[in-house]
């Protein structure tokens, strides 16, 4: 997990919704989201989140995003 | 000084700070606290009304404008219980000792009990839930006093687009062949991954 990463927050309030992270620290992340079409950055436990790791299909062109989450604290 | 970004704070409520937790007297382990500043309440408000179809969440309008919100995912079966059980007078049998609405419910589950070296899981579904405990069916016969760990496919799902699970984790305290009743101490809900 590192600056700039996108993810995907996979607990508490705001579970589901993506952002990116703009600054992380052992417990905490300080993700850029957006909330009603603008930009705010919300503050939460490094557990609530996820990568959104990309992967290729053998199909050329297309590239399907799985959400990997980490492991429950 | 650079000033900072005004930003959204959020906390397991156990993680968050004195003063917030003084505002929600009730509150619990397993709820959730978070701090909107005034400049970003308009913004926010609106999450919170979505996530409502979920659970209760509580909030407080502080002097400086700041509101902070309480929700308490632990409440969403009783929840669920108003939106969608019939209302029905039940007798209970004098030996009945569960407590809380049962909310009889048919969800996929899937389970998994043992350390992390010698895990154990395997699927069923929900028979009936409480604001404490959940009835479930097992592949296997599950010995009292066993952590389990179980991720409940939610019937409802966030904004009708983002599939959920109820997590819960707790020990089991009553066992038939292949059904088990779990008694949780943790409960959240997560982002169903497939």
């Amino acid at each position: 997990m590192r600056i700039g990463e996108k993810v995907r927050m996979t607990g508490g309030p705001f579970l589901g919704m993506p952002g990116t992270i703009v600054s992380l620290d052992r417990r905490r992340v300080i993700l850029a989201v957006i909330l009603e079409s603008r930009e705010v950055q919300i503050e939460v436990e490094r557990d609530w989140i996820g990568v959104i790791a990309r992967r290729r299909r053998s199909t050329p062109g297309i590239e399907t995003s799985t959400l990997t989450r980490r492991a429950a604290g | 000084m650079a000033l900072q970004t005004p930003r959204i704070q959020s906390w397991p409520f156990r993680r968050a700070p004195r003063r917030l937790k003084a505002l929600f007297r009730e509150g619990k382990k397993t709820d959730w606290i978070t701090s909107v500043p005034e400049s970003l309440a308009v913004f926010a408000e609106s999450h919170f009304q979505r996530l409502r179809q979920l659970h209760p969440v509580a909030s407080v309008r502080l002097p400086d404008g700041s509101i902070v919100y309480w929700g308490v995912p632990r409440e969403a079966i009783a929840s669920l219980a108003g939106q969608h059980a019939q209302p029905a007078v039940l007798t209970l049998p004098k030996k009945e000792r569960r407590i809380g609405v049962r909310v009889p419910l048919a969800c996929a589950t899937r389970y998994e009990t043992g350390s992390a070296a010698h895990k154990r899981t395997g699927a069923g579904r929900t028979i009936d839930m409480s604001s404490s405990g959940i009835f479930f069916t097992t592949q296997s016969v599950l010995r009292r006093s066993t952590r389990v760990a179980l991720h409940i496919a939610w019937p409802v799902r966030l904004d009708d687009d983002v599939p959920v699970e109820l997590f819960a984790e707790g020990k089991v305290v009553r066992t038939e062949r292949s059904r088990a009743a779990l008694q949780y101490d943790q409960i959240a809900f997560r982002v169903a991954v497939p």
